[in-house]
Parts: structure tokens; C-alpha cells; sequence
């Protein structure tokens, strides 16, 4: 026994199959991280800066606290402004990278992340810092090499990268420049384990 | 006989079908990569490094060694830096290929990709090298990037598009003139079952 489907709104109108079987639909999307911010009020961006100086800095580590929810990157941007002191840009020994499975030690300051739904009260159960805090190393995953005072770039994660609870992304600049900012902008949504 | 679509929260609406036969629908879009990530923990990024030199220096090479599982990539980002001793850049011989075929045969750096869901205890069934291992074989191309310019950088986003099969293998290499100078990619990639 066969069905149609029938339209709810009083038009008269029925679904159609094509003829590679599929049922015909039309879709209103949206990014994921919108319909996170709007049904859930979970989407959040936090940011960090760190001085430059020779070796490794971390602008920002943000942590999961939260045995529940699930801390879903989208985007991370970074800009390096008014390098100065080392080596000329691009350089091999300049780059900044990101680090999965580090950890926070000590000192930097507290990071807030900020709810991008304006009038939700969520907060993430998280930790982070920014300022250049004392961190244990993790595993990298990404690296890049400014190419000129100002430069920036963004990655676009699409949620692909997951920090569950007791876990951490950090953020470092390495390099030989004794002054300037390395700035870091992370978006992300807390999503329930079970989603 | 037809069927309604009724909203099951008690709110009495019911889905709607418009004038050119379409079902009205409401999708929240999830890019492939959050999807295998968050239900599989199989998504993974590799990087690698390699010191330009005058001829072909791969800085990655990627084989599935997967029997059940396809490796698909979702983005690839290359950069050069600080290119020295050759002609100067751009230039039709300095250039970035992806290409598939060759095998490794010596040489390198063994490299581990990380699987970017924490806590997810899977290993990408993948052998990966990375700093200028030696290949055997002949490479097919498909595509090509010429640098443009000290720390010029690309992104190629295949948005799955490119998958390895059982033993397939993949490279990214950097081909030209310079002496010195460092050439860097990062591969994004999951593992997807090939059942078919």
C-alpha cells in the first residue's frame, strides 16, 4: 500500500517522487553554529592576545569542564601586529600554531567567553586564559606562517575539531620577535554529548 | 489516499508541500568533517614540513591502510617560506602539486596524524610521512598551485571529493629551483567505512 503526501496548508498540493526516486523537498538551511545560537543560545567567541617575545607564547587556552557538553570549534582567526626585533617576515622560525591535548599550569588571565545570542544568560562550562599562561604542550595540529606585520588568517574548522571534558585547545606563537601582539578570536558551540 | 505530516510536540501544524510539489523542509547543515567527528571520532590532521631543494620534495605522503575504511580529505593548506637561491617567485617552474600513485620507499619522517576529537581513542589506519621521503613510482597529478610569493599560502577545499581507497596513496610536493627555504602542509582528512 502506497501513500502521498499531502500538504498541510489547505493548497491542495502533494509531494512528488522524481524519476531517481527521490522525494522532491526544499530546504531552508543553515549553519549549524546559527541554529546552535538561536534554539540552544550555546554559541560563544572568546579572544586572547599574548606579547610577543622570543621563544613560545600562548595567547589564549580554553579548557572543557563540562562532563556534559561538548566544546565544537567553527572558526579561529589570528593577526600578528607590530612584530618587531627578530628575524624579517615570512620566516621559517615564525608561525603560529594550534595544539590539541595540551594542558594549563599556571598564570595569564581569565578569558570570558562571550554568548553571541545577545540576551542569553548561558555561560560555557569552561576555563580559559589568555596573556601568555605557563601550558603544557600538545599535539599539533596546524601551523602558520605570517607573511608581514599585520597579516592574519582564519581557519574555518566547521566543528570538526571536538574538546570533550578535561580536555584543552591552546593557541602559541613561536618565533624570535622581542615585541608586538599575536591576537587569537575562537568561535565555538557547546553541543550535549548525546546530539 | 494521502497522508499529513503532523507536528508530534502538540502544536497542531502539520508540513507543508508547495506549488511546485516540494515537501517544505528545515535543514540544519552539518559539514561532513563535524559529522564523522562527532559520531565517529574518525577525523584526523597531519602536518608536515620539508626543506626546499632543486627538484621535487614531497612533505607529505598519505596511503590508507584501511581495508574497510576510505580516507577522505576535506581541506588541504600548503605554504612556502622564505624561498631562497632560485629564480624568483612566481615562476612556471616553482610550483605545489597534489598527486596520487607513488609509494613510499625510503626516507622521511613517520608522522602521527591527531584526531581532532578529543578523547576519541582512534587511530587513522593511515602511514604518512612527512620532510622529503623518497617515492618510487609515477605520479598523477591533479592540481597544481605556483607559489606567487614568499609565504604565500593556498587551501585547497575538496570537500570530500578526493578519497583513497584500500592502499591508495596521495602526496603533496613542492617542485623547483630553490636551494633553501621551507615548504608546509597540513592535510584534514577522516576515516569513512566503504561499504557500499
Amino acid at each position: 500500500m502506497s501513500n502521498v503526501i499531502k500538504s498541510g496548508t489547505g493548497n491542495g498540493k502533494l509531494a512528488s517522487v522524481d524519476d531517481s526516486n527521490r522525494l522532491q523537498v526544499r530546504a531552508y538551511s543553515e549553519a549549524f553554529q546559527h541554529t546552535i545560537a538561536d534554539e540552544d543560545q550555546q554559541a560563544y567567541q572568546v579572544i586572547g592576545e599574548a606579547t610577543l617575545s622570543s621563544g613560545t607564547v600562548t595567547p589564549l587556552i580554553i579548557t572543557n569542564n563540562n562532563a556534559d557538553n561538548r566544546i565544537v570549534v567553527t572558526y579561529i582567526r589570528t593577526q600578528v601586529v607590530g612584530s618587531s626585533g627578530g628575524t624579517a617576515l615570512p620566516d621559517s622560525g615564525n608561525y603560529f600554531s594550534i595544539d590539541l591535548g595540551g594542558s594549563y599550569t599556571s598564570g595569564g588571565t581569565v578569558a570570558t567567553p562571550v554568548n553571541t545570542t545577545v540576551s542569553s544568560g548561558n555561560l560555557p562550562i569552561v576555563t580559559a586564559y589568555q596573556g601568555d599562561p605557563t601550558v603544557v604542550a600538545g599535539s599539533t595540529v596546524d601551523k602558520w606562517f605570517p607573511v608581514s606585520d599585520g597579516d592574519k588568517n582564519s581557519f574555518n574548522k566547521e566543528g570538526s575539531i571536538i574538546i570533550r571534558q578535561g580536555q584543552s585547545i591552546q593557541f602559541n606563537y613561536t618565533g624570535d620577535q622581542t615585541s608586538g601582539t599575536v591576537y587569537v578570536r575562537l568561535s565555538f558551540v557547546m553541543m550535549q554529548e548525546h546530539d | 489516499m494521502g497522508i499529513f505530516i503532523e507536528d508530534a510536540q502538540g502544536r497542531g501544524s502539520s508540513a507543508g508541500v508547495n506549488k511546485n510539489n516540494q515537501l517544505e523542509v528545515r535543514a540544519e547543515v552539518e559539514s561532513s568533517q563535524h559529522a564523522i567527528s562527532q559520531r565517529d571520532g574518525q577525523a584526523y590532521q597531519v602536518v608536515g614540513t620539508a626543506t626546499l631543494s632543486a627538484a621535487t620534495v614531497p612533505v607529505l605522503h598519505l596511503k590508507n591502510t584501511s581495508s574497510t575504511k576510505d580516507m577522505v580529505f576535506t581541506y588541504i593548506r600548503h605554504q612556502i617560506v622564505a624561498p631562497t637561491g632560485g629564480t624568483a617567485i612566481p615562476n612556471v617552474a616553482n610550483y605545489v602539486t597534489v598527486a596520487f600513485n607513488r609509494t613510499y620507499a625510503s626516507g622521511g619522517t613517520l608522522t602521527v596524524p591527531v584526531n581532532v576529537n578529543r578523547k576519541s581513542g582512534n587511530t587513522a589506519e593511515a602511514t604518512i610521512y612527512n620532510n622529503t621521503p623518497v617515492l618510487a613510482g609515477t605520479a598523477v597529478e591533479m592540481d597544481r598551485w605556483y607559489t606567487r610569493a614568499d609565504g604565500d599560502m593556498n587551501v585547497w577545499n575538496k570537500e570530500g571529493a578526493v578519497r583513497l581507497g584500500p592502499n591508495d596513496t596521495m602526496e603533496i610536493s613542492y617542485t623547483g629551483d630553490q636551494t633553501g627555504g621551507l615548504i608546509y602542509a597540513r592535510a584534514s582528512f577522516y576515516m569513512e567505512s566503504n561499504e557500499v
